[in-house]
């Protein structure tokens, strides 16, 4: 019995002092991982730039085009173009027998006026049925026409 | 005819431009007309595709007067062609003869005074890209957090013009 435990004490040391020699240390493999990944433990939590064609590269280093950067692409922007709101006036255009629509520039120039209109804000007065046929708003009727009664 | 600034077009309640025809050469009887109002120059003042949902209206005579009453900014609609091409809006309308005074204390005739049409090109809801209306708020858009109520706010666009900030308050 006591051999049987003399021969097994030595044994179990040597188990344990290898088991202790195998088994890496937690601080030497979070050094060794970090050495290999890069300053971070794991693998998959390295950031990797993925190249995006048309974007310019931001990598500090690597020089590759990235995708979620920081720096935002030149875009070319537009300023709001502001209104330009037609000042105030008054014109007067004449109208009768059929005349054709006269703009408000035109009646400006020949009738006294408070203030001339801008050329782009020129409205416009006609008979009726002459500007919105022209646009195309509204169809002309057609004149009714009557047959002659058959003898 | 009389075209009114924009600050006069603002007190009326229009978001656009608001112009007074009238008949000036003293006949009682009322005449149809075509009026062409250009928008050019403004059809891009506000957002939402302002200038796709312009229309005309007509507004009572009182509107430049005494803008602050609500009945002199009542709108009513006026059946419009949009000429898209030159921008600009198009209507038939009925100006209304001139009126005489009978008890004029002047020794000469009376004279007729004209009346004016008011009209207004002002934007409506609906556009032919859908309706910019104010839509309603549900619960489910209120979102109550520990002491914080958050209200998830649906904006048109044509809320504001383009550029400009947009105070919100709560009551």
């Amino acid at each position: 019995m006591m051999r049987r435990m003399r021969w097994r004490t030595p044994v179990t040391v040597l188990a344990v002092v290898l088991g202790v020699l195998a088994a890496p240390l937690p601080g030497l493999t979070q050094a060794v991982a970090a050495e290999k990944h890069g300053g971070r433990p794991h693998p998959q939590k390295v950031w990797k730039p993925r190249a995006v064609k048309g974007l310019p590269s931001t990598h500090p280093v690597r020089g590759t085009p990235v995708h979620g950067a920081d720096v935002a692409p030149h875009v070319t922007s537009e300023a709001p173009v502001g209104p330009s709101w037609p000042t105030a006036s008054t014109f007067s255009v004449a109208l009768g027998g059929g005349a054709a629509a006269r703009s408000a520039p035109a009646a400006a120039a020949s009738v006294p006026a408070t203030a001339v209109p801008r050329a782009d804000a020129a409205m416009s007065v006609a008979p009726a049925g002459v500007l919105t046929v022209a646009s195309g708003g509204v169809k002309r009727r057609r004149p009714a026409t009557r047959r002659a009664p058959s003898a | 005819m009389t075209v009114s600034d924009h600050r006069t077009a603002s007190a009326t309640g229009v978001r656009g431009l608001v112009v007074q025809v009238a008949r000036t050469d003293g006949s009682t009887s009322s005449g149809r007309v075509d009026v062409a109002v250009p928008y050019g120059s403004w059809a891009e003042a506000f957002g939402g595709d302002f200038a796709d949902r312009l229309t005309l209206v007509s507004l009572p005579a009182c509107a430049l007067t005494t803008p602050n009453v609500p009945a002199c900014r009542v709108q009513t609609p006026v059946r419009t062609v949009h000429d898209r091409k030159d921008r600009r809006l198009i209507a038939t309308v009925t100006l209304p003869g001139a009126v005489t005074e009978p008890h004029s204390r002047s020794a000469a005739a009376p004279q007729a005074q004209p009346r004016a049409l008011v009209l207004a090109a002002t934007s409506t809801a609906t556009g032919a890209s859908g309706t910019y209306a104010a839509s309603s708020l549900k619960s489910s858009d209120i979102l109550a957090e520990s002491r914080l109520t958050y209200v998830m706010v649906r904006l048109n666009k044509n809320v504001a013009p383009v550029g400009e900030r947009i105070r919100c308050g709560y009551g």
